[in-house]
């Protein structure tokens, strides 16, 4: 029988075609990265296993299995605990895997990855088609190959891919994605040669060609192979290919017997932004529009900054591409297909591109999510939401990110829970912080409707304008079992200098409760500093900023420091850095920097910005007045909101 | 390649005033530590002049040496710069070098290649310095 969402999801929800196979619907389960859960030696783990279990289930048609290196001496492999296929020792884990994408009614895909430049994570160098430097210094020296290794590096892949398809997946995939092998040999960046593997796009493409062959050759024309191509490497103004070579390799590509292209963007590398929040949803759909265009015989998958099924659903039905290709907003919410199919979109644990998952992969860290506290503990049955063992009244005392997280975690299990908050909304300050979010403000607003939704479909109460405190809590106290603080953290205002004009909280401006000139100081660089100050400059307002440390965005995640002292050049705000506050007068705000150099910024606005304390004064209050106290989130230390969700829900599915 | 393009790498006067005036960027790098810079146009066809900044007895040294190919480069970090930076920079003086170089990177019009390894690098002492520029955070996904 139909599901709602299914026909009005029509598009996305009809079944497609790869090869000979017919899938049930037109989402691909696409493997743009690693999860680092597995052992340095490439064996799959019980963890992963269990993760895997868990996106076999996700409803997707076609479920690509995350990239092997296929090598033995590990010069495809890109991260430390990436899975190997180089042997039949690893095949057992691999069987395992392929049952439960097929017990889900699923195309088994594996990806074989060899990192190419990226590669040779545990060796002293990396290959490349030729010796071009790295430009991160994260990667490995580079060595050029010679036209024997090139035979053997062919030789792996098939060898590869004949296994994966020995241990019960009905494709393979390879890919140039962001960066490795192929991308290496294709790209006139890395591509350097003077032999018939180098120079023209022709010869740039033969790898390429020579992979395709011997891995249908090797598993025959009734195992799919996909294959990845960029459309755009993002790299062309440091001499990489044009976005015109893009698509003369990937007709190449058509034309070599593959069954699917999956559209890629950028690389690793590339001086621009390709995935993150600061890149609008549907910003690369027309590479994939191109690729259709160009090649109508086969079918095209694309996900690229793509996490809306219903933007999805129309690029389908417009003949943009045939298969949405999604994996993190599927990390975030591995339930998102089935919530699409029963028209619960509203649901949906949002991907919030904020980079979390990629910025600890890059760090040798697996791979965890925001939003989904969850990701990388499948196997823990901690992690789990089992009802409870004793149901329980609780208040939660604020309506943040922490406070909304337990009490749908907690209501899940079976719980009665309250929440109180003194504001006139749910979200907390998340709410002021994505109205000044420049990235892509939606992304929160998503999470903040989320929030709302699963608050009025679990019947939680919520009683807001409602400060709770000692004399209310004498009152009602005899109501509750436990009472869980996620009050949140404030601008410790007494930590700011005595001063000749009033200071602003920084909470206070960005929640609409204080007045900002048109001159202003914000003291304080971290992650609200400069969300308020990059907003206030959009907004006319000239502004800079003081930050006692030597840098700006001590406490953004890693991925995103880049992005805001990109932006703060762009707007040309000025940071001073490694300043303190001398002192606070009518007409500005002296600093003296670490050379003891002192300098006035004139303002009529200071705002403070930091440093931040948390809200624990009712915690303490409420000790001995209810059986059951916790703190959670912000109010337990100020952090972020990664911290804050993973609080709640950690707590949530325990108590 | 351009006089006035050649000339503003071979200013040496000028980008070792730049490099007084951020010396505490380069302060923790260990003697024989070095950058070199290149126009793009060299970088194929090697036989030009590098712009070297060398850390030596505790300061930064800007010199001038031959660029024969990037295997033989001699340097930790080389920075290889298109004729639109080449000729912004040729103006800069004093403590905006850095600062314009960053935003030149971040643009593209500056490329880097790093010719040592992260541990390296740190060992070096080069972590201020990659800081400044952004380069520990080039990268979409970094």
């Amino acid at each position: 029988m139909t599901k709602p969402g299914e026909k009005k999801l029509a598009h996305l929800f009809q079944p497609g075609k790869i090869g000979k196979f017919t899938t049930k619907n037109r989402v691909k389960y696409g493997a743009c990265c690693v999860s680092n859960y597995n052992t340095r030696d490439g064996f799959i783990t019980e963890r992963e296993l269990a993760r895997t279990k868990v996106i076999a289930g996700t409803g997707c048609g076609i479920i690509t299995n995350q990239g092997a290196y296929p090598d033995p001496k590990g010069e495809g492999k890109a991260y430390f605990r990436q899975i190997a296929l180089f042997d039949d020792k690893f095949l057992p884990q691999f069987e395992k895997i392929a049952g439960y994408i097929h017990d889900n009614g699923g195309v088994a895909i594996q990806q074989i990855l060899h990192a190419g430049r990226y590669g040779g994570i545990d060796l002293g160098y990396c290959i490349q088609p030729s010796v071009v430097p790295q430009t991160l210094p994260h990667f490995r020296p580079p060595r050029e190959v010679s036209k024997e290794e090139i035979r053997q590096i062919v030789k792996e892949h098939a060898e590869a891919a004949k296994r994966a398809v020995i241990a019960g997946f009905d494709g393979v995939e390879i890919t140039s994605f962001m960066g490795y092998l192929l991308a290496n040999f294709n790209s006139r960046f890395t591509n350097q040669r003077s032999d018939e593997y180098g120079g023209s796009v022709e010869n740039r493409g033969r790898f390429m060609r020579e992979l395709i062959y011997e891995i249908k050759n090797a598993v025959g024309d009734e195992h799919p192979l996909i294959v990845r191509l960029n459309g755009a490497e993002l790299m062309d103004r440091w001499g990489g290919n044009s976005e015109d070579e893009c698509f003369e390799l990937m007709e190449m590509a058509g034309k070599s017997g593959l069954d699917m292209i999956s559209v890629t963007v950028g690389w690793q590398e590339a001086p621009v932004s390709s995935i993150g929040r600061d890149v609008p949803p549907g910003h690369w759909n027309r590479l994939a529009a191109r690729a259709k265009k160009l090649l109508p015989d086969i079918p095209i998958a694309f996900g690229v900054r793509l996490p809306d099924p219903v933007m999805a659903n129309e690029c389908i039905e417009k003949g943009d591409f045939d298969f949405w290709e999604v994996c993190r907003p599927l990390l975030a919410d591995p339930e998102l297909v089935h919530k699409a199919a029963e028209d619960r979109l509203d649901e949906v644990r949002p991907c919030l591109g904020d980079m979390l998952c990629l910025s600890r992969l890059f760090r040798d860290l697996p791979y965890l999510c925001t939003c989904n506290p969850a990701l990388g503990h499948e196997v823990e049955p901690e992690y789990h939401i089992k009802p409870a063992a004793v149901q329980k009244n609780i208040m939660v005392i604020g309506a943040g990110p922490a406070g909304m997280e337990f009490a749908i975690n907690a209501v899940k299990r079976g719980h009665r829970v309250t929440i109180f908050d003194k504001g006139d909304r749910l979200g907390g300050n998340l709410a002021s912080y994505a109205a000044h979010d420049l990235a892509n403000p939606e992304d929160l607003q998503k999470l903040l409707a989320q929030y709302k939704t699963m608050q009025e479909k679990l019947g939680i109460e919520v009683q807001l304008n409602t400060e709770v405190n000692p004399k209310l809590m004498r009152s009602i106290l005899h109501k509750y079992d436990v009472a869980v603080v996620a009050t949140g953290a404030r601008i410790d205002m007494e930590a700011v200098p005595a001063a000749g004009q009033e200071v602003i909280s920084a909470l206070d401006a960005a929640g609409g409760k204080a007045h900002t000139g048109n001159k202003v100081v914000v003291l304080g660089g971290g992650k609200i500093g400069l969300v308020l100050a990059e907003f206030l400059k959009t907004q006319g307002v000239d502004v800079s900023i003081v930050e006692t440390a030597k840098r700006v965005g001590e406490d953004v995640i890693p991925s995103w420091k880049w992005r805001h002292t990109s932006w703060l050049s762009g707007l040309k705000i000025p940071a001073h850095t490694g300043s303190r506050v001398q002192r606070i007068e009518a007409a500005g705000v002296a600093v003296i920097n670490e050379k003891g150099e002192e300098n006035f910024l004139a303002a009529d606005t200071v705002i403070a910005a930091a440093p931040r304390k948390s809200n624990q004064e009712l915690a303490r209050e409420l000790e001995f007045m209810v059986d059951e106290l916790h703190i959670i989130g912000d109010a337990a230390s100020p952090r972020g909101l990664y911290q804050a969700i993973h609080d709640g829900y950690r707590l949530g599915v325990r108590i | 390649m351009t006089t006035a393009l050649i000339d503003a790498l071979s200013d040496l006067d000028t980008w070792q005033a730049a490099l007084d005036s951020q010396q505490a960027v380069f302060a923790a790098m260990l003697p024989g530590a070095s950058i070199g810079i290149i126009p793009k146009r060299d970088l194929q066809a090697p036989g030009g002049k590098m712009l070297v900044w060398e850390a030596q007895q505790g300061r930064i040294v800007a010199e001038e040496r031959g660029f024969s190919g990037i295997r033989s480069v001699g340097v930790d970090l080389l920075f290889v710069a298109d004729d639109e930076a080449i000729e912004a920079l040729r103006t800069l003086k004093g403590s905006g070098a850095l600062e314009e170089m960053k935003e030149f990177i971040r643009q593209g019009n500056i490329l880097f290649y790093v010719l040592k390894t992260k541990d390296d690098l740190t060992d070096l002492g080069f972590e201020e310095f990659l800081e400044a520029l952004g380069l520990a955070f080039a990268g979409p996904c970094r």
